[in-house]
């Protein structure tokens, strides 16, 4: 006999009771009835710190924890949002906001001027400035000065058409009575970071979610929703499943997969949404200190092998578009140029402007020589593990081989890539970056293409890798950041849009659309215009109660710009604008209970019963 | 004996440890690609921040600086501050994650070889059977299952489908517990799913081995002399286990050496909140310090656990005697 037997049942029927004890409690977990929206972000929160934190996804937090002055929509409008009001006077120089009466920080001292002051002096004028400008402010923005209670006032030192972005969307007011004690640089804030925003700090559970509760006092009106619970993932497909399950509504900062599509489209409590206002623009860029790319009509034979077209069909499968050539896209609404669009696939022009060049094949193999004999071989330097660049990249080479250039891929790691790129050691290199509707326009051109970002090769150059330097684009840049007058400053914008699309230092591919998905079988009043888990669009969300048999949901569809307006003002109020209507009839959901349900019980017992009844066979005598 | 075998253990320990926190500095930096403009890469972040963060993490100052830095955050200074968490330090990220790992790895340390010796032994024991065929058949094919594609199907049938496990993980969030019971239950549940992934996908190896120690220890002549001389299944079971399990032991000794590495994959699926996904993180940012302080601990743990198996096998091998060479 086993040397163990008989002395085992004990044990097995103790971890049955003791299985089934565990799991005894659990019957009367249930999250109470509550509006608890959860919202499913990759990665982990990097800081709560907002002058440390760098992470794009950490934002949303703060956007909830936190307001700035100014909110822009998707389609780019202004929005005065903790400042009631703002003005710039005629000669550009000085921006007043005046502030709302009612603001209170969440532990409930009036939000001031002072504390606004107090915040931009600490980025502008204070021990810790050259550690915490990030955007360097300080070149162009004089002073700050609270004017009284709730006006303050900031002077420039020349006009700067972004200031107004990024001292009223991009800076977070924070509480003088608390900062002013602390260490601007090494302060966690992770006790109970006390904020202006609709949300409250509740818990924060490192790896699993952050817990954010509704600021009664919330200067716009009370939300309708009583908690937001931010759940964070390492894995995307874990948060699809979840988000299936209805264990998430929504998602954040993270887009879906259009293999996906179909799969989600299939649950009628799911809806999938283009973000209209962000994409994610895919190029690659030539080193123009390297002959012959340095040759502008070589890089523009290289952008008639491309089809642009082809590659959103095949590796997008359909959700992107492609990119026009002067680096500006649709999506930035009026800054875009659209007499810019791009060059269409024309292999035979391509050939003809090679043989122009003298660049002719002229040993046979199939690949042209320079005029000195060296072969138009090159290498396409894309990152590992992104299968999207890879699968692009691949097809670019096919076709370079189809007018005579030879395009190795080379897919190193983000740190040799970014090394090898910033100090000039590449041929093309294949990049990928998103784009924001919300974000000044200047933040993507300025650095992008001045000479001044375009260091000799083997020193590192940051954005302008590419190295582009032209003294027309220099003044233009330059211009446009002077220029507040909208009008003219488009004008100024629109001109670059045609100089980037003429002279191709990068070459724009595509634009892979953001898909993001939500559930509707919980909450109403999702705003797909701005984006589900917008600020707006989670302010106006209210839970389908289990009373009301008859609900309308607002989906509002490419709203202008007054009616985003109207909308963000009665947010709180009793009417909600809305240009289509849908009624919903019929089935009450109820929230799924917390905690362990029955089934897992039984199928604890089951799997113990299993095993117990293996290891019995197992051990019978032969 | 025993004395001057720790004594010159812990000399050899000693050194080693010095070699790998020179090593420890030296690697990490040799690595292409500057951890600032990596992020500024990936987040998009205007190269005047980069400059910034340049000075903040002190990349600019001179190696011989930057090392004397590194050896005194390791030793007084909380391991310094993370570079994509800063202002946290990398003392506080590992503490927050090193109880989940080791709640995990601890878990499966105990389910993955106990599974698979069990299964190992009982293969062995009954060698040529069909039972035998069937364990070590069934061990192979779930050998070359991939870790990944098993945990995804269980996620989608048990978190999905039935809807009976968390689909990912170590908490519910945004629970609230009334008492204790309820908080490591419901630990123990979110845990169910990663520790059945890990068992079925790891035991394998441990069966194999065990059973062919088996089969080989059963066929040596004590066995046979012992089994003639009559006695009972239950000494003769006790006879061959004794010899049959070095092997696999040595396997757990060298899994119990990276228990604080933590398991990346796992981590990833399941969300778990371990310190496998922050090294993991750490390398594809260049985060020196929290890197420097992961190897730090990994290196410590293995040096450890192969010293404790050292100890290990003199107890379990009575042929295995300290002696002093010479």
């Amino acid at each position: 006999m086993l040397w163990f037997r008989g002395r085992h049942i004990p044990i097995a029927i103790f971890i049955v009771i003791l299985v089934l004890s565990l799991t005894l409690p659990y019957s009367d977990i249930l999250v109470a009835q509550e509006a608890v929206l959860k919202i499913g972000m990759p990665d982990e929160i990097d800081s709560f710190n907002p002058f440390t934190s760098l992470f794009a996804a950490a934002g949303y937090v703060w956007g909830t924890l936190y307001d700035t002055l100014i909110y822009i929509s998707a389609n780019g409008t202004y929005i005065p949002w903790l400042a009631e009001s703002y003005s710039i006077d005629e000669r550009n120089l000085i921006i007043t906001f005046k502030l709302r009466p009612n603001a209170y920080w969440h532990d409930g001292t009036p939000i001031t001027a002072e504390d606004v002051e107090f915040t931009f002096n600490l980025v502008l004028a204070s021990n810790y400035s050259d550690k915490l400008d990030k955007w360097g402010l300080r070149k162009y923005i004089e002073y700050v000065k609270a004017v009284d209670a709730k006006t303050v006032e900031f002077k420039l030192k020349e006009p700067y058409a972004p200031a107004l972005f990024y001292i009223g969307a991009i800076i977070y007011p924070l509480p003088k009575h608390i900062w002013s004690k602390v260490d601007p640089l090494t302060f966690k804030n992770l006790e109970n970071p006390v904020g202006s925003g609709p949300f409250k700090f509740a818990k924060y559970t490192s790896g699993v979610s952050i817990e954010l509760v509704v600021n009664d006092k919330y200067y716009r009106g009370r939300p309708k929703i009583d908690k937001i619970v931010v759940v964070l993932y390492k894995s995307t497909d874990a948060l699809m499943l979840d988000l299936m399950a209805g264990n998430i509504d929504a998602m954040t900062a993270v887009t879906v997969a259009p293999e996906l599509v179909p799969t989600l489209l299939r649950d009628p409590n799911i809806r999938v949404v283009e973000l209209t206002h962000s994409a994610s623009l895919r190029w690659i860029g030539f080193n123009l200190d390297k002959y012959p790319f340095s040759i502008r009509e070589f890089r523009e034979a290289i952008a008639y092998t491309v089809d642009k077209q082809a590659i959103v069909n095949t590796v997008l499968l359909g959700y992107g578009y492609p990119a026009a050539d002067g680096w500006i896209q649709p999506l930035f609404g009026g800054w875009y140029n659209p007499s810019v669009t791009y060059r269409k696939q024309n292999l035979t022009k391509a050939k003809e402007i090679l043989d122009k060049l003298g660049f002719v094949d002229r040993d046979g193999d199939g690949i042209r020589e320079t005029p000195n004999g060296t072969k138009l071989s090159f290498s396409i330097l894309t990152i590992s593990g992104r299968a999207e660049f890879e699968r692009s990249a691949e097809l670019i080479a096919g076709w370079l081989s189809k007018v005579g250039i030879e395009a190795k891929i080379e897919a190193q790691s983000l740190g040799t890539v970014d090394e090898r790129e910033g100090r000039g050691n590449f041929d093309i290199g294949f990049m990928g970056m998103g784009m924001s509707r919300t974000t000044e326009i200047d933040y993507y051109i300025y650095e992008r293409f001045h000479s001044l970002q375009a260091p000799p090769i083997g020193e590192y150059a940051g954005r302008n890798w590419f190295r582009y330097r032209n003294p027309e684009m220099d003044q233009l840049l330059e211009q446009q950041r002077r220029t507040l007058d909208p009008e003219k400053r488009r004008e100024i914008v629109w001109k670059i849009q045609e100089i980037v699309a003429r002279d191709l230092p990068a070459l724009t591919l595509y634009m892979k659309t953001s898909l993001v998905a939500y559930r509707t079988d919980k909450y109403v009043g999702w705003i797909e215009s701005e984006g589900p888990t917008s600020k707006l669009s989670v302010l106006s969300l209210s839970l389908k109660g289990p009373q009301v048999v008859t609900v309308v949901t607002q989906i509002i569809q490419t709203v202008p710009i007054t009616q985003i307006r109207e909308v963000t003002q009665v947010v709180g109020g009793t009417t909600m604008i809305m240009t289509q209507t849908q009624i919903v009839t019929g089935t009450v959901t109820t929230a799924p209970p917390g905690g362990i349900p029955t089934e897992t019980v039984v199928a604890i017992v089951v799997l113990i019963v299993v095993l117990v009844a293996v290891a019995f066979l197992a051990m019978r005598r032969r | 004996m025993l004395r001057y075998f720790l004594l010159s253990r812990a000399i050899r320990m000693l050194a080693v440890f010095f070699i790998i926190i020179i090593l420890n500095f030296i690697l990490p930096r040799a690595m292409p690609g500057n951890p600032a403009s990596i992020l500024a890469n990936e987040y998009n972040l205007p190269p005047e921040t980069v400059k910034i963060l340049v000075s903040l993490w002190k990349l600019d100052r001179p190696l011989h600086e930057q090392f004397v830095a590194y050896i005194e955050s390791l030793f007084t200074g909380q391991w310094g501050y993370s570079y994509k968490y800063y202002p946290r330090t990398v003392y506080e990220l590992v503490m927050e994650r090193l109880p989940w790992t080791l709640l995990l790895q601890g878990v499966t340390s105990i389910t993955v070889p106990a599974f698979g010796m069990l299964m190992g032994i009982l293969a062995g024991w009954r060698r040529g059977t069909k039972y035998d065929v069937a364990v070590t058949i069934s061990a192979i094919i779930v050998y070359a299952i991939p870790y990944y594609w098993l945990a995804l199907m269980f996620q989608y049938v048990f978190g999905y489908q039935l809807r009976i496990f968390p689909i990912a993980h170590a908490l519910t969030p945004g629970a609230s517990y009334s008492n204790f019971l309820e908080y490591v239950a419901d630990v123990l549940w979110h845990l169910t799913l990663p520790v059945l992934v890990v068992t079925l996908t790891a035991y394998a190896s441990y069966t194999l081995v065990t059973r062919n120690s088996m089969v080989d220890i059963l066929e040596e002549d004590f066995m046979f002399v012992a089994r003639a001389k009559g006695l009972p299944e239950r000494t003769l079971m006790k006879h061959a286990l004794r010899n049959a399990l070095l092997p696999p032991l040595t396997m757990l000794a060298i899994r119990l050496g990276h228990i604080v590495g933590g398991a990346v994959i796992t981590e990833t699926v399941f969300s778990y909140p371990g310190v496998g996904y922050l090294i993991y993180e750490s390398i594809m940012f260049k985060d020196y310090p929290v890197l420097n302080a992961a190897f730090f601990m990994l290196s410590i743990t293995v040096i450890v656990a192969n010293f404790a198996a050292d100890l290990l096998y003199a107890v379990v091998d009575p042929r295995i005697r300290y002696v002093r060479r010479g």
